[in-house]
């Protein structure tokens, strides 16, 4: 293989990794961050305190995650089959991580939003601040540093279940380097695609931290 | 007299506050009962864990209570949840030992905030903000975030923030035990002057004396979830008759007993003859000579209130012309002793 055509491979892999990691991060919040503030909420020591719920929730959460990827990845094939006609590619492997990470991001959301101070959210229960203006107003904002850093973490973890999935058929970087290193013992063509994997996830965290400390006000 | 017809803007009725915890059942407050006229700064004070913050937050609904009821400006508190609740709560605002400032918003945002949640158009909330923030004397620091302002200056954002509903109640929970004595001169003054100019009932949660000295007009000590003793300062320090409320006057009543001897007299200055030198007209005019033991004045709303024990001479008419004197001059006088 000359240079142009591993090149072209990589840059056409690379971007599939990225597709498939932004938008499951974006779904994966889309789920878990409602799911994460409720949880905190419902807490007995949050604001809205209702214990069946939470408990129901927390259950649900810990199967979710219990479930090893590969094989809830399996299990819900059925889901992208369903709604865009192919258990199989990049679009159809996207479905499919954010059904596996949304649980994982709702206890991040959950931690961040906990480490709320309780001092400001009793004083904006003083000052007459109902539940939902206390989650947009209070908690969410407060705890935005803390929720970006989450959100790296989850980025990051996401794109390496994009790259566990390349051995059901996902595309993207960890595609290339299952195919090629394993099935094909080009051993080189694995490493590029694992030093790419890397560098990604290396900027992701970078991105996350710097951001972080850029809106903290503290 | 004419107070006590007086409707209370918040009137306390048998509350009573059982947690459950672990341990058991813990009363943090036990059937309390106050009465707060409109206008007054009312002080609250007692040791930790007499139930002064429990009592704060039951005020304002934070808590709910066991049992009992609040009545605020004729509604009563308990009674009213949702909406209704948050609705009656901005006018009832509160500043805090930590105050509770949002970290993530600057100055005049935070002052915002209040007005954000109820609705306020964004420039209407942005002008009176700044009124406030002039009001309290930090205009200046619109711009910043409470993490580049000292402990005094956050208490001045969140006193103009409690104040930006307009309400008729600042509820202040040991909001000068985190500032340094200067500093708490310096916002017991800001909230005196906020009093004077707009009317506002101060409800004050403490457990320094000195603070209560300084700005109230009532107090309340508050011992293990009930009132010990309520009624004006000037009665309190002068007449302190409960075992909490001598504490907190005489705080150093133990070392002064040592003094007490033989002979010896309380004399109690309760504000009505500071401008007469009583006490030195007395040793002339009966020609007798005193010892004194223990002195301690305070001034308290321009008046000096305070104590003091003397030795009387050894003559018992001298020492009977003597008290003769004070009682004549509308000094009360006691004996004392060690078993105070």
């Amino acid at each position: 293989m000359n240079f142009n055509v591993i090149f072209n491979l990589m840059l056409t892999e690379t971007g599939r990794s990225l597709f498939m990691t932004a938008f499951a991060t974006i779904g994966a919040y889309l789920l878990g961050l409602p799911l994460g503030v409720l949880l905190s909420i419902t807490d007995k020591d949050g604001i809205k305190p209702l214990s069946a719920l939470n408990w129901l929730m927390g259950l649900f959460i810990n199967i979710m995650r219990a479930v090893p990827f590969l094989i809830l990845a399996v299990v819900v094939i059925p889901i992208p089959r369903f709604l865009i006609g192919t258990g199989l590619g990049y679009q159809a492997m996207t479905i499919t991580l954010v059904i596996a990470s949304f649980a994982f991001v709702a206890r991040l959301v959950e931690n961040s939003i906990k480490d709320v101070d309780k001092g400001v959210i009793e004083a904006a229960q003083s000052m007459g601040a109902s539940t939902f203006q206390i989650i947009y107003k209070v908690l969410i904002p407060e705890a935005m540093p803390s929720l970006v850093l989450g959100a790296a973490i989850a980025a990051t973890t996401i794109l390496g279940f994009s790259a566990m999935a390349g051995i059901l058929g996902g595309d993207g970087l960890g595609f290339v380097a299952i195919t090629y290193g394993y099935f094909r013992w080009q051993r080189d063509i694995m490493w590029i695609a694992v030093a790419l994997l890397i560098i990604l996830v290396m900027i992701g965290q970078f991105a996350g931290n710097f951001i972080a400390r850029k809106i903290d006000k503290r | 007299m004419e107070q006590q017809k007086k409707t209370p803007i918040i009137g306390i009725k048998n509350l009573s506050k059982i947690f459950q915890t672990k341990g058991g059942e813990v009363t943090a407050l036990e059937d309390f009962s106050l009465d707060i006229n409109d206008g007054d700064i009312y002080g609250v004070i007692g040791m930790s864990g007499a139930g002064k913050s429990t009592l704060v937050r039951c005020i304002n609904a934070l808590e709910k209570p066991t049992s009992g009821s609040v009545i605020f400006n004729g509604k009563d508190l308990m009674a009213i949840s949702g909406d209704e609740l948050n609705k009656t709560r901005r006018s009832m605002s509160m500043i805090f030992q930590q105050f509770n400032l949002l970290s993530q918003r600057n100055v005049l945002s935070n002052v915002c905030f209040p007005l954000e949640i109820s609705g306020v158009p964004k420039r209407v909330a942005k002008k009176k903000a700044l009124e406030l923030l002039e009001l309290v004397g930090i205009k200046d620091k619109a711009k910043n975030y409470p993490s580049q302002l000292s402990g005094g200056q956050k208490q001045r954002v969140a006193i103009a923030r409690a104040l930006a509903t307009d309400p008729k109640v600042l509820l202040c929970d040991e909001a000068t035990s985190a500032l340094d004595p200067t500093t708490t001169a310096s916002i017991l003054s800001l909230l005196k002057d906020i009093h004077a100019r707009l009317g506002i009932t101060i409800v004050i949660i403490t457990h320094e004396m000195g603070v209560i000295e300084k700005i109230c007009s009532h107090v309340a000590v508050l011992e293990d979830g009930h009132i010990a003793e309520s009624g004006s300062v000037e009665q309190i320090f002068t007449h302190p008759k409960s075992a909490a409320a001598r504490k907190l006057v005489y705080p150093d009543e133990g070392m002064r007993n040592r003094y007490v001897g033989e002979r010896c007299i309380r004399i109690v200055f309760d504000g009505s003859s500071s401008y007469e030198p009583v006490f030195s007209n007395m040793i002339l005019d009966c020609n007798v000579i005193v010892n004194i033991m223990f002195a301690d004045m305070k001034d308290i709303e321009g008046k000096a209130l305070g104590h003091m024990i003397v030795q009387l001479p050894k003559d018992e008419l001298q020492a009977e012309k003597a008290i003769a004197y004070l009682r004549a001059k509308g000094i009360p006088v006691e004996e004392a002793n060690n078993e105070l």
